[in-house]
C-alpha cells in the first residue's frame, strides 16, 4: 500500500512538473524563441521576441535610443543603439518586440561566428548553401526570420536578423 | 395578367432601388472618416472644395503636408499653393495625383519631395487607402489603384470600398454617423498643423543598406512627373524636407542630384540648409525628427518661398480680388487653430 501512494505521489508529480514545463515551455514562449539567435555576452536574443526583457536585460543603449511614430497610425519603431549593433522593436497591443538586429562593425558577430569583414566562404562553411540570393544579398530563413549578409568584394559588409511577417 | 406583371415589376424595381440605397448608406457608414483620428486620411478629398487656381501644387508624402505651410507662402510672398499630399504617398501615386490634378489647373511650377524614392513597389493597404479613396473617380485613379495594390488588395474594393469595410459595423463610433455625407475640412489647402513641441534628443543611425539603388519602377515614374510637367510647361522643383527620420542616405543623395542635373531641375535639399533657414529641431518638430511642427513648418516655407518666388517667377497675389477673401478666411483659421497653442 505504501508502495502504491509513493508511485501515486512520483506520477502525480511527475505530471504536474510536466505541466509546469508546459506551461513555461509553451506555444508563445516557442514561438518567440525561434530562428537565427543573436547572442551579446551572456544574452540571446530572438528576433519577434518581448522586447523589454532584452533591453531590461542589456541595459541602457550607449548611443541612445530614437522613437519613430509611424506618420499616421498609432505605435512606433523603437531603434535601441548598443555597441556594435542596433536593435529595432515595433509595437503591438502596448508591447514591444524585436523587429530586426542589426551588426555595425566586427566587435560583435552571430551566434554561428559570422561577422563583418568575413568572406563568403566562411559565411557558406557556417550557414550552408541554402539562401535566397539578390544581388550581393543573401538571404537564410528560418521559421519567421531571415538572417541577411550583405557581401562587398567577397567581404560581409552588413548583417541583419529581421522578421520575415507583416507588422 | 398584364397588370399583374407590370405589378410584379414595379416591386421589383422599387427592391432593387431600396437594396442600392441601403448599399449607398451602409457604405457611406462604414467607410473611416479620418476626422478627429488618423487626418492624414481626409487629406486627399479636401482638394476638390478648394479653388483651383494655383500657383504652386506640392506632391508627396508627409514631408510635404506636414512640412510646409500655404498660409505662411501667401502671408510672406503673395503666393497660392495647394499640397496634394498623402501618407506615404508613393511615387506613382503622386504621378497619378498631379495627373488628375493638372485637369483642374496648371500651375507654374510643381513641387516634388523626393523620399518616395526609396519605395520601389506597392507597400501597405491602409496607406493605399488614404491616398486612393479620397480621389475621385478618374482613369488617374484607376491607374493609381492598379500601379499600388498589395498582393492581397482587389480592384473591386475600391470601386465599392464596402467590401473592405463592411467588417467596421462592430467599431462604429458617434463620428460615422456625424460624418456620413459631409466632413469638416482638417487642412489648409493640403497642410496639416501640429502645435505640439518634441525636439531631437538623439539622431537616428544611417543603418546600412543592401542596395543604395533607387528602383527602376520609381525612376520611372520621377521620369513621367518630369514629363508631364515639361508637356504642360510647369517648372519642376525637387525637394527633400529637413527631417531626420527616415534617414536620408548620403548615395541616394547623390542620384537625385545627378538626376536633377541631368533633366536641368531644380533640388533642394533642405537637411542642408537648417540653420540657414533658422530651423532648430529641439523646438521645431512634433515627434523628434519625423515631421516639423507649425512654427518648423513656417520657417522652411517662409526659406522655400523666397526661393520659390525666384526660381519660378511667381507673381504676389495678395492684392488680387479673386483670391484675397478665400485665403483671408483660411488665415483667420489657421491662426485660431494655432493660436490655442500658443
Amino acid at each position: 500500500m505504501k508502495k502504491f501512494w509513493i508511485t501515486a505521489l512520483c506520477i502525480a508529480v511527475t505530471v504536474i512538473s510536466l505541466a509546469g514545463c508546459g506551461t513555461a515551455s509553451g506555444s508563445s514562449a516557442k514561438n518567440q524563441q525561434s530562428g537565427y539567435i543573436f547572442t551579446t555576452g551572456d544574452q540571446q536574443i530572438y528576433i519577434n521576441e518581448d522586447a523589454q526583457t532584452v533591453t531590461d536585460a542589456l541595459g541602457a543603449p550607449s548611443g541612445g535610443t530614437y522613437e519613430a511614430l509611424s506618420c499616421a497610425f498609432e505605435g512606433k519603431d523603437t531603434f535601441y543603439y548598443y555597441d556594435g549593433f542596433t536593435l529595432q522593436t515595433y509595437e503591438k497591443d502596448g508591447k514591444k518586440y524585436i523587429y530586426t538586429i542589426t551588426l555595425e562593425d566586427d566587435t560583435v558577430n552571430t551566434a554561428e561566428g559570422i561577422k563583418i569583414g568575413d568572406s563568403f566562404a566562411a559565411v557558406t562553411k557556417a550557414y550552408g548553401t541554402d539562401y535566397v540570393a539578390a544581388g550581393n544579398t543573401y538571404a537564410y530563413s528560418k521559421d519567421k526570420m531571415t538572417l541577411t549578409f550583405v557581401m562587398n568584394n567577397d567581404k560581409v559588409s552588413t548583417i541583419s536578423y529581421s522578421l520575415l511577417t507583416s507588422k | 395578367m398584364v397588370r399583374s406583371k407590370i405589378k410584379t415589376l414595379g416591386i421589383v424595381a422599387v427592391l432593387m432601388v431600396l437594396s442600392v440605397l441601403a448599399l449607398y448608406f451602409a457604405q457611406a457608414l462604414l467607410m473611416p472618416k479620418y476626422m478627429s483620428n488618423v487626418k492624414e486620411g481626409a487629406l486627399i478629398a479636401e482638394y476638390y472644395k478648394a479653388p483651383k487656381n494655383n500657383d504652386v501644387i506640392f506632391i508627396g508624402d508627409c514631408e510635404v503636408y506636414e512640412n510646409i505651410s500655404p498660409v505662411t507662402l501667401w502671408q510672406e510672398y503673395g503666393i497660392t499653393s495647394y499640397i496634394r499630399g498623402s501618407a506615404q504617398q508613393l511615387i506613382w501615386q503622386s504621378y497619378y495625383l498631379l495627373e488628375e490634378t493638372l485637369r483642374y489647373e496648371t500651375p507654374k511650377a510643381v513641387v516634388f519631395n523626393v523620399l518616395s524614392m526609396k519605395y520601389n513597389e506597392p507597400q501597405n493597404e491602409a496607406y493605399n487607402r488614404m491616398t486612393l479613396d479620397g480621389m475621385k473617380w478618374s482613369d488617374s485613379k484607376a491607374a493609381s489603384i492598379r500601379a499600388s495594390m498589395t498582393e492581397k488588395e482587389s480592384f473591386i474594393s475600391y470601386v465599392f470600398p464596402l467590401l473592405r469595410f463592411h467588417s467596421r459595423w462592430s467599431a462604429l463610433t458617434k463620428e460615422d454617423f456625424r460624418y456620413m455625407f459631409s466632413k469638416d475640412m482638417v487642412s489648409y489647402n493640403g497642410y496639416l498643423l501640429q502645435t505640439e513641441r518634441k525636439g531631437v534628443t538623439t539622431q537616428p543611425r544611417k543603418t546600412p543598406l543592401a542596395d543604395y539603388s533607387f528602383g527602376e519602377n520609381a525612376w520611372d515614374y520621377l521620369d513621367k512627373i518630369t514629363q508631364l510637367c515639361k508637356e504642360k510647361n510647369i517648372r519642376l522643383v525637387l525637394m527633400k524636407a529637413p527631417t531626420i527620420y527616415p534617414v536620408w542616405y548620403d548615395e541616394w543623395e547623390e542620384q537625385i542630384k545627378d538626376y536633377a542635373a541631368q533633366k536641368d531641375l531644380p533640388y533642394y535639399n533642405f537637411l542642408e540648409s537648417i540653420q540657414e533657414s533658422g530651423i532648430d529641431l529641439t523646438t521645431d518638430t512634433y515627434d523628434a525628427g519625423l515631421h516639423l511642427n507649425v512654427w518648423g513648418a513656417e520657417k522652411l516655407s517662409r526659406y522655400f518661398g523666397q526661393i520659390l518666388r525666384t526660381e519660378c517667377d511667381l507673381p504676389d497675389h495678395r492684392q488680387d480680388s479673386a483670391v484675397l477673401s478665400y485665403w483671408q478666411e483660411m488665415e483667420e483659421r489657421y491662426e485660431a487653430e494655432k493660436g490655442t497653442a500658443d
